[in-house]
């Protein structure tokens, strides 16, 4: 069970709701950014950035670090990265258990990792790397996959495991990420969460997928599915009180509409910790 | 290379489209539409950037030229930012080799256009404009001076202006040589970007600012009344040209 006494609640700051954000209230407790986003930019994102800092507690959020890329850690990109860490002075800050560089160039995309011991040493030794000189705890995320790479040594759990402990750092689950895969690859979710390193879960992301095609597709633009919500609660009973993000990126509805879906979820995990209690006390 | 690298490298010849879906489906034995959505994300995200930065560039060009430009550009520039904005700032160089190369329909305005619009964007995440507030009155922290060989600026406001249903027919394309001076900022007030024309009365504000004159040193530098050179500075202020206290403390707000 997470040590934490409190579940909190939050939902990403995105650009678009800028000129709404007097809507922010009780109902959310924690902000999430996309680092790349403010890492070197001032103006407007800056300024609303200071501004929400005093009010909340803003966690960074990396699509570019590239834990598993081939090329050398970018110097660059680690120096903006800290310099915004000092800024905010979250109490962790996280990326995905991914590539998204190779070979000096920059893809955007988050790229997956054969689940080989090769791949676990090399992720492992920089995002222990990272996280030293970050000077505080990273989170990784487990990333949706559409591909299985070749080579594989172990199962995908296995190799999250695998790099979480040795790298020891923190692991970012998102349930709709596992529900994906899980779909996509053909395995069962809550054996996938049962195999995780719960222990080192310190914050959770929760999202919307299309599934409208031949396989899902985590678009993080629609509105939760009801059996991830499931698989959401599943989790939260086996990991009580932690830090729940809701991730909406691609059809952005008004502030209202988001807080709103950040609403249901908030029901969904308070009533899945009572059960948790209950059960506990029983 | 090591066993990773090896894994990786046909994924890398598929990002930037040098491998096909269906080839590398083969080569990992997976279903070709699940390579595809990598290969079409990774091109769609240089294309959704190309295409926010330079709008009007875009429109002025048609989507026949444009998407050959955007092709062009994601073959020879690969991405190597992790922030994906700055991976399109060698967009107005690219266009002027384009055109040094012969390339049909690109003109030398084109370049210009997209530098101003790279500007722009410059401008609006500019970390200059953080610099504390002074009383004094004093240049926008964020102004970027652009110097055009043809009158892009004229023609980028006619054309949002006939893009907006403000005017009645889409302006002619800058195809003579006509200099022009362009100051673009961050406005102190909106937060938006904005550039203004220079003429004589904003140059000579700007020429005061740049100098640290008061008005009375300076009218009696350049031999006019003061009230000349209050009006061009009240003008640099209104535009956002310039900025002074007054500005900094009506900018702020709840986000």
């Amino acid at each position: 069970m997470s040590h934490i006494e409190k579940p909190r609640f939050g939902i990403g700051l995105r650009r678009v709701h800028f000129d709404q954000l007097d809507q922010l209230g009780d109902g959310i407790d924690f902000l999430e950014i996309v680092s790349e986003n403010f890492m070197r930019f001032g103006g407007r994102p800056r300024r609303v950035l200071e501004e929400l800092r005093g009010r909340f507690p803003i966690i960074p959020h990396g699509v570019a670090l590239s834990v598993g890329g081939p090329d050398a850690l970018d110097g660059r990109y680690l120096a903006s990265l800290k310099a915004l860490l000092d800024w905010l002075e979250p109490p962790w800050f996280s990326d995905h258990l991914a590539y998204s560089s190779a070979f000096g160039v920059e893809y955007h995309e988050l790229l997956p990792l054969p689940f080989t011991e090769e791949a676990v040493r090399h992720a492992a030794g920089r995002a222990s790397e990272v996280q030293q000189r970050m000077d505080r705890p990273l989170l990784l995320e487990n990333p949706t996959y559409y591909l299985r790479m070749p080579g594989a040594q172990m199962t995908e759990a296995e190799f999250i495991r695998a790099v979480i402990e040795r790298a020891d750092c923190g692991l970012l689950l998102d349930v709709n990420n596992v529900y994906v895969n899980a779909i996509n690859h053909g395995y069962d979710p809550h054996a996938f969460i049962d195999a995780m390193p719960l222990e080192r879960v310190r914050q959770l992301h929760i999202a919307g997928h299309d599934a409208s095609g031949e396989f899902l597709i985590d678009t993080h633009g629609a509105r939760v599915d009801p059996k991830v919500l499931d698989l959401y609660a599943y989790t939260l009973n086996k990991l009580g009180p932690t830090w729940s993000l809701l991730e909406w990126d691609h059809d952005l509805p008004p502030l209202a509409g988001l807080l709103e879906e950040s609403d249901r979820v908030r029901g969904v995990g308070t009533r899945a910790l009572g059960r948790a209690a209950a059960q506990e006390a029983a | 290379m090591s066993a990773l690298a090896d894994t990786m490298a046909p994924v890398h010849r598929l990002l930037r489209g040098e491998l096909a879906a269906e080839q590398l489906a083969e080569l990992f034995q997976v279903p070709a539409s699940r390579a595809l959505i990598y290969q079409s994300s990774a091109r769609a995200h240089l294309d959704e950037v190309l295409a926010k930065n330079y709008a009007s560039l875009r429109s002025v060009l048609g989507p026949a030229l444009w998407q050959r430009i955007c092709d062009g550009y994601f073959a020879e520039q690969p991405p190597s930012d992790f922030e994906l904005n700055a991976c399109v700032r060698a967009l107005p160089g690219y266009l002027e080799q384009l055109r040094a190369r012969g390339e049909p329909g690109i003109e030398a305005f084109h370049a210009e256009l997209a530098e101003l619009e790279w500007l722009e964007f410059s401008v609006y995440v500019s970390r200059s404009g953080e610099a504390a507030p002074t009383a004094r009155t004093t240049l926008n922290p964020t102004l970027e001076i652009l110097q055009t060989r043809f009158p892009v600026a004229r023609f980028l406001d006619e054309w949002r202006a006939w893009e907006a249903g403000e005017l009645e027919s889409a302006p002619a394309p800058p195809l003579n040589e006509a200099p022009e001076v362009v100051f673009v900022f961050r406005h102190p007030a909106s937060e938006e970007y904005a550039f203004a024309r220079a003429d004589p009365e904003l140059l000579f504000a700007f020429k005061v600012l740049y100098d640290g004159l008061d008005p009375a040193a300076a009218a009696q530098a350049a031999g006019v009344e003061t009230a000349a050179v209050e009006r061009a500075l009240d003008r640099a202020l209104r535009l956002g040209l310039a900025v002074s206290d007054h500005h900094h403390q009506h900018q702020g707000g709840s986000p």
